[in-house]
């Protein structure tokens, strides 16, 4: 039988995907197909009848190297696509929470100048950058003319060495310390998660072990604090599986049936730090594969 | 022989029907406005009152007054929900305040001579600001965080009355909403954006002229405590009301609700040297306008209509000359409301809630 053609549509934070399906692919009879441009490259990608096609020597120059030559994804030539870093990420909303707090949200290092808005503003706001994003259009052309799977799957997350510098400070290093890291991370997939369920998409989310203080990625899956996960083989495999849970309930590399399914985000807000139950007990960097 | 006199020789020509309307246009009508008195770029002006209000705080940003915006969006917010979460459009995040008593309780609840009594109204599981229902158009999570975002609105506001050196107002309706035991007034009925009436404990009050002159006069001596020196341009929203509680047809409540409004306005600004009047109110509705700047509803002012008192107000009140020396900032603690996505001409206005559930749905 043959295998399943997935089209992985991203930006340079595909480049982690890309590393661990190398490693990976052997084992699923699937066929990934990259087109991933680096920054806003991809955006150049124009909806055309049944097609996205590639405009722009950028692009073209990008699918040349990494798609085969190819210059239109025909919708239709794939069961399954792939979204990454093309939806709206949670740095939009991060930044929004630089200037601005929420009632009872105390512990901010400039608390008292900070505008004072309500839960409801925040959602709107992410969603509207959501709704407007160049992944939530593609899902939308994509689900009217395909049945295909569609997932989006998260971006990494910077890595938590960020926190080690005293001195550091910036909306999300602000956040983490002052403790709303899992709440704005809450708000964001909430919305994330409406959108693109709205038009048709699947939506994962980082997987909660791997996550600290909510914004941030565990030391293991991350090389550096500007780089945490787009050469990262180990948080692309971890995507995989969270990826092949949907198509296939488990990853064909892992033997054995899959993990019971971890409480999303959401669920996990009553713990400290973001933490996995495994996390919290100590073993949170363990959890690299 | 001597010489037949009366108190009408010599007087100006707009003083006579024939000359001040009939050979008038309603674009044009000389000696209509004369400014009491002079702003100038270093003026702070507030803005408050029914939606027509919107328009003028909107056009003086337009013109280089310095408008305050104690209250600003926070930065990053797109101009579409700035404009629907309230932010810009008056000088705080009050929304519109179609009653000179509400005016006053806003100005007693933020200087402390009032209770800050939150009133909680629940749609769906979501909760509003009873006082200012329609600048959360999703509600909010809890009563608790209506309480403290009412609260921050309070402490902006204070910041407003005790910061202004001019405040524009406009009458909007003498009908209104209040609780049964007259210590509450709301800007709209329960029940027409979240909560419920409740015979028991709301009661409609159509306000009497000698009631909104006294609120007036007692919010004017509240500022004055607190801030002396402040003047005040009011005007009379031509914008017709949108229903009736009280027991008779629309359009004789609207007449008799503008004509009380009219009337106190002038008063107020007859007894006051710090009270201007401006005749936004006449423009639109005088018989020279033939009901040209009504949209087809008849009820919304056409922007035309906007342009022609605007351009009336700042014939009077030219553009403000900046002092030499680097730009100043608009406002102090803000920005200038409506300056984001101030191309948008239509306005807020939640009593247009009403009209939604006037035909029986």
């Amino acid at each position: 039988m043959a295998g399943r053609q997935i089209c992985v549509l991203g930006t340079s934070h595909a480049a982690a995907l890309k590393a661990a399906w190398d490693d990976l692919a052997a084992t699923t009879g699937d066929t990934a197909t990259f087109f991933v441009a680096p920054g806003t490259t991809i955006f150049d990608l124009e909806f055309e009848d049944e097609a996205l096609v590639a405009r722009g020597d950028k692009l073209l120059e990008s699918f040349r190297s990494r798609a085969g030559g190819r210059d239109r994804i025909a919708v239709r030539d794939y069961d399954t696509l792939v979204l990454c870093g093309v939806s709206g990420g949670i740095w939009p909303l991060i930044r929004f929470f630089g200037g601005c707090r929420f009632s009872g949200q105390d512990g901010w290092p400039d608390g008292g100048a900070r505008h004072l808005i309500s839960r409801a503003l925040a959602r709107r706001h992410a969603a509207e950058g959501l709704e407007d994003s160049f992944g939530v259009r593609v899902a939308r052309f994509w689900s009217a003319l395909s049945p295909a799977r569609i997932i989006d799957v998260p971006v990494p997350p910077g890595c938590e060495s960020a926190l080690d510098d005293d001195s550091a400070s910036g909306p999300a290093v602000d956040a983490a310390r002052a403790g709303h890291g899992e709440a704005l991370r809450a708000l964001y997939e909430g919305e994330r998660r409406r959108v693109l369920e709205a038009c048709g998409a699947h939506c994962l989310e980082v997987p909660p072990d791997i996550l600290r203080h909510g914004l941030f990625a565990d030391r293991a899956y991350a090389r550096s604090a500007s780089d945490s996960g787009h050469k990262n083989k180990d948080y692309g495999r971890r995507i995989w599986e969270e990826i092949y849970r949907i198509l296939d309930g488990h990853a064909p590399w892992q033997a054995e049936a899959p993990p019971p399914a971890r409480p999303g985000l959401l669920g996990l807000l009553g713990l400290k730090n973001g933490r996995s139950p495994a996390a919290a007990s100590g073993h949170g960097s363990s959890a690299r594969p | 022989m001597t010489e037949s006199r009366n108190p009408y020789q010599g007087l100006p020509a707009e003083r006579f029907w024939r000359n001040g309307v009939g050979n008038s246009t309603a674009h044009d009508i000389p000696g209509l406005y004369r400014k009491k008195f002079v702003l100038s770029a270093e003026d702070r002006i507030a803005t408050g009152g029914s939606c027509f209000a919107q328009h003028i705080a909107r056009n003086m940003v337009r013109n280089g007054y310095s408008v305050l915006d104690v209250e600003p969006a926070p930065p990053g917010l797109s101009p579409k929900l700035q404009k629907e979460f309230g932010y810009g459009i008056y000088s705080a995040r009050y929304g519109n305040i179609y009653t000179t008593r509400h005016l006053l309780q806003l100005a007693k609840e933020s200087l402390g001579l009032q209770p800050i009594e939150p009133v909680v109204w629940e749609r769906d599981g979501r909760y509003f600001d009873a006082f200012r229902p329609a600048v959360e158009p999703d509600g909010l999570d809890s009563p608790e965080e209506v309480a403290a975002l009412r609260a921050a609105h309070l402490v902006r506001v204070a910041e407003m009355l005790t910061t202004m050196t001019v405040f524009v107002f406009t009458f909007g309706l003498t009908e209104g909403w209040v609780s049964r035991d007259g210590r509450l007034t709301f800007p709209l009925a329960p029940g027409v954006v979240a909560g419920t009436f409740d015979d028991a404990q709301h009661a409609f009050h159509n306000f009497t002229s000698e009631e909104i002159h006294a609120d007036f006069t007692e919010f004017m001596e509240i500022v004055r405590g607190v801030n002396p020196g402040v003047r005040y341009i009011v005007t009379v929203s031509p914008v017709p009301l949108t229903a009736t509680a009280a027991d008779r047809h629309i359009l004789l409540s609207n007449v008799y609700s503008k004509s009380v409004l009219r009337g106190v306005a002038g008063r107020l600004a007859d007894e006051h040297a710090e009270v201007d009047y401006f005749p936004s109110y006449e423009i639109i509705t005088s018989p020279m306008s033939r009901g040209v700047f009504y949209e087809p509803n008849m009820r919304s002012v056409s922007p035309a209509g906007v342009e022609t008192v605007m351009d009336v107000f700042f014939a009077a009140h030219h553009r403000p000359e900046r002092p030499p020396g680097p730009a100043r900032r608009p406002a102090p603690n803000g920005r200038s409301p409506g300056r984001r996505g101030a191309g948008k001409r239509d306005v807020v206005c939640e009593e247009a809630l009403l009209e939604a559930f006037s035909h029986g749905g």
